[in-house]
């Protein structure tokens, strides 16, 4: 589409949605029910100070120098119709490739949706998932800078109460280049969810999905140009259309809950771990057991998965095309050391387990046992967690954590890192958190991570100070107390300080932060999806609010 | 009410996994011809080549302004003699245009059709593409005849990454021609390049519709796509290419009965591989 089109397509699309919000006022003669405004607004603006010592020198640190990230979401509802828009901008950015800067503003999300009865319909973008996601699921993570919404028609029907029906015909919204665009790939789906109570303690929820990918025919062309160029013998025909299903169910009864899902895949192009195409299906088994009761919680899941790499084409890579929604079976740290090595799956193979004890023996005290194990479907080990903490509340004023964690991490494979050796680390960790007043508290955590991989043990320490309900600062250093480094590595050999200062003022519903940071390159994670990313050093200034 | 529900979703799966059928690009499982010459090694860099350039004209037997387009295809030809390689390409879309005249050649083929869906099908004839690129301001690789003399000129002051010379050509018996190209790398590239060798023939009397005129019935039919030695997008050429490095490979070129030879010319060129399509050098020679 030429640059003016869009250009006009954005302005006729804002001043619809303004026009559609300022309606109600000149329309003050016809009943109507009151229409309803709501919004948000994030930023974070980023100054670099180049630190060579970490590795702290890609291109925004040599070039563009700043960087700004925004996002203002804005909502209205009036008549059963919902119309939503959002504006982006990336300014110099490195959110969406860490190792080089973006430019790009515009609308990024757009949708109005109208309930109809039973029926909802919706056009633009959205964000949806079928079942867990592992067949299908379109959503933010602004964080890595993701954003998967498909831009299309959907359709939700529910035919009872426990019968809902949903399908939907789009494209993803691309990545990079294609930020403010969509991928040329189709991809269409639908989805049935039913509950059956088959007695007073006992359901069962059913549901199953049906996901077709259509390749569009430059893509194809690729495909099979590079199919032509193997010996004939590794040559195959693929396919235009893939389809991905699932069939998934959660029986309930009294304290147990047990869910199983099987998702398959019809074998297509997919790129294998040496980057060749090879034409495979894909399947994934899922299942979890969970007990709770008060006092008590039990969770434990396992999960294969085979050659099960669905993206809107196979030469999409990293995060960006992604259709089916594979997260990591392990345990989601928070503390800054324990989250430094994190499970990245495999979706071209893996088995993992996970085990999770929740126990709460009396009102003031909850431990917490986690165990998780990763490994290739070859066999080879990936990825291991031993993690408990222990939480008590003293009294009114003090509470305490204390915990350790040990990992094993297959550096090699998760990081791409060649001849990286294996990472053992143990982590002993604690936090506590005292209460001076109502408005004064004062919290202090440190880890300390000690490994004789990757580059070696640091240990990490907080000190935080709220004055509730605005204001708030913190102090951190994590450092690297024992250094270890790879020959050609890009972090200096030394003992290397990762210190931050951040503080923070809530208004409100307005929240402004300002810090300077240092932080450590390596993966980062959210919400169980993650990325590599370099290493940070600067200001960073960030603004979210509500409205 | 439950089997009416279980009739709408298995309708719903039925519809979607409907048209499952689908027909799939080419993919080439010959086995590769033994006794051919197909290697790679490095050697002294060359002086580059005047640059030769490929213009495809798309055409089509009733399409009654291809003439004028074919006309301007010749004096572009004539002005810049062995620096233009035209290739007429009749494919079985716009079949508007193509489909043959009753009683007259059908000069339509998969290769046609194959390459014109890789460029991106115009919306009528006469379109054509200079050396398949997709030029500054344009937004799309097929442009009008009137265009075409800008383009090659600018074309042809562009410095070939890689010399071609189709080094042999033997008949090896009625239906088959034993080709031998040659390319030569004067510049290095991280990209994928494709060798393409083609078939064309010349002085095809039959008819052909012509504004204001209606049909001609003994119009002569230059530069016809017959036929190709390779995949509609050519063979990779697998080695790194360097300063120097020299591929040698041989086709055959399987021709038919009612070609005539002495009207034909075999047609080699380079291109790179999708999204970028460009055509960086060609070259032709008598097919006998």
């Amino acid at each position: 589409m030429p640059p003016h089109f869009k250009g006009m397509r954005h302005r006729v699309l804002l001043l619809t949605f303004i026009a559609l919000w300022a309606f109600p006022a000149f329309s003050q003669d016809k009943p109507q029910e009151k229409g309803q405004f709501s919004g948000n607004f994030q930023s974070n603006v980023q100054v670099y100070d180049r630190d060579d010592r970490i590795g702290a020198n890609t291109t925004v640190y040599l070039h563009e120098k700043s960087s700004t990230d925004a996002w203002l979401f804005l909502n209205y509802n009036i008549y059963g119709f919902n119309f939503s828009v959002r504006y982006d901008v990336f300014n110099n950015s490195p959110l969406l490739n860490p190792q080089d800067a973006y430019n790009g503003h515009g609308i990024g999300f757009w949708q109005i949706s109208k309930d109809i009865d039973r029926l909802n319909l919706t056009v633009g973008s959205f964000y949806d998932q079928f079942g867990t996601g592992m067949v299908f699921r379109a959503y933010e993570d602004r964080l890595i800078g993701i954003d998967y919404a498909i831009q299309g028609v959907r359709a939700r029907y529910r035919i009872t109460d426990n019968f809902t029906v949903k399908a939907f015909t789009g494209n993803q919204k691309g990545n990079n280049a294609l930020r403010f665009s969509t991928y040329p790939q189709v991809i269409k789906g639908i989805n049935a969810e039913n509950r059956f109570k088959l007695s007073e303690k006992v359901t069962f929820d059913a549901g199953a999905s049906l996901v077709n990918r259509t390749l569009d025919k430059n893509t194809m062309s690729v495909i099979a140009t590079e199919i032509n160029s193997y010996p004939v013998e590794e040559r195959f025909v693929p396919k235009y259309n893939e389809y991905a299903y699932n069939a998934y169910g959660t029986l309930t009864f009294g304290n147990f809950s047990l869910y199983a899902e099987y998702c398959g895949k019809t074998s297509e192009a997919i790129k294998d771990y040496s980057g060749k195409l090879i034409n495979s299906p894909g399947s994934i088994y899922y299942g979890s057991l969970a007990y709770s009761k008060p006092g008590l919680g039990v969770n434990l899941q396992y999960k294969r998965i085979d050659h099960f790499q669905f993206r809107t084409s196979p030469f999409e890579t990293l995060l960006n095309g992604l259709i089916a929604y594979l997260p990591s079976l392990t345990r989601q740290n928070t503390y800054r050391l324990l989250a430094r090595y994190n499970a990245v799956v495999q979706e071209l193979g893996e088995t993992a387990i996970q085990g999770d004890i929740v126990f709460t023996p009396n009102p003031k005290t909850t431990i917490s046992v986690n165990g998780s194990y990763v490994e290739s479907l070859s066999g080879e080990k990936l990825f291991s967690e031993a993690y408990v903490d222990v939480q008590h509340k003293f009294n009114k004023q003090f509470k305490a954590t204390a915990g350790l964690q040990r990992i094993f991490y297959n550096q090699e494979v998760y990081e791409n890192k060649p001849g990286y050796e294996n990472v053992h680390t143990w982590t002993p960790f604690g936090e506590i958190t005292y209460k001076f007043d109502r408005r004064h508290s004062l919290r202090v955590e440190a880890q300390y991570l000690y490994t004789k991989q990757d580059l070696g043990s640091f240990i990490n320490g907080t000190i935080e100070f709220n004055v509730a309900p605005h204001y708030s600062i913190s102090v951190s250093d994590m450092v690297n107390n024992q250094p270890y480094r790879h020959a050609g590595s890009n972090v200096s050999d030394e003992i290397i300080h990762y210190y931050s200062v951040v503080g923070a003022y809530t208004i409100k519903t307005s929240r402004f932060t300002l810090g300077y940071i240092k932080q450590v390159q390596g993966v980062n994670c959210t919400g169980g999806v993650c990325r590599v990313e370099p290493a940070f050093s600067g200001v960073r200034f960030t603004l979210t609010t509500n409205f | 009410m439950k089997s009416f529900k279980l009739a709408f979703f298995g309708l719903a799966v039925a519809l979607a996994f409907s048209s499952c059928e689908e027909e799939p690009p080419f993919i080439d499982f010959s086995e590769p011809e033994q006794g051919l010459v197909d290697t790679n090694y490095m050697g002294p860099v060359p002086t580059p080549q005047a640059r030769v350039v490929l213009l495809e004209d798309l055409t089509g037997v009733r399409c009654v302004n291809c003439p004028d387009a074919q006309q301007k295809a010749k004096d572009i030809e004539a002005a810049n003699p062995n620096r233009v390689v035209v290739m007429g390409l009749h494919p079985f879309s716009l079949s508007t245009f193509t489909f043959p005249h009753s009683g007259g050649p059908d000069f339509r083929t998969q290769y046609a059709e194959d390459i014109i869906n890789m460029i991106g099908i115009p919306t009528g004839l006469p379109f054509g593409t200079v050396d398949r690129q997709l030029f500054s301001g344009e937004s799309s690789r097929t442009l009008e005849y009137q265009k075409w003399e800008a383009k090659v000129n600018s074309e042809l002051t562009v410095t070939p990454v890689a010399n071609i010379d189709i080094t042999g050509k033997q008949k090896i018996d009625d239906s088959t021609i034993l080709v031998t190209v040659k390319v030569v790398y004067n510049e290095a590239s991280t990209e994928n390049h494709f060798l393409s060798v083609s078939l064309t023939e010349s002085k095809i009397i039959g008819p052909q519709s012509k504004t204001g005129v209606g049909v001609i019935p003994d119009y002569e039919h230059n530069h016809i796509l017959r036929t190709m030695a390779t995949a509609y997008n050519g063979v990779k050429l697998n080695a790194a290419l360097e300063p120097g490095r020299v591929f040698e490979k041989q086709f055959k070129l399987r021709v038919r009965s009612e070609w005539v030879l002495a009207n034909c010319h075999i047609v080699a060129y380079v291109a790179k591989g999708v999204p970028d399509l460009t055509v960086l050098n060609a070259a032709q020679t008598d097919a006998e």
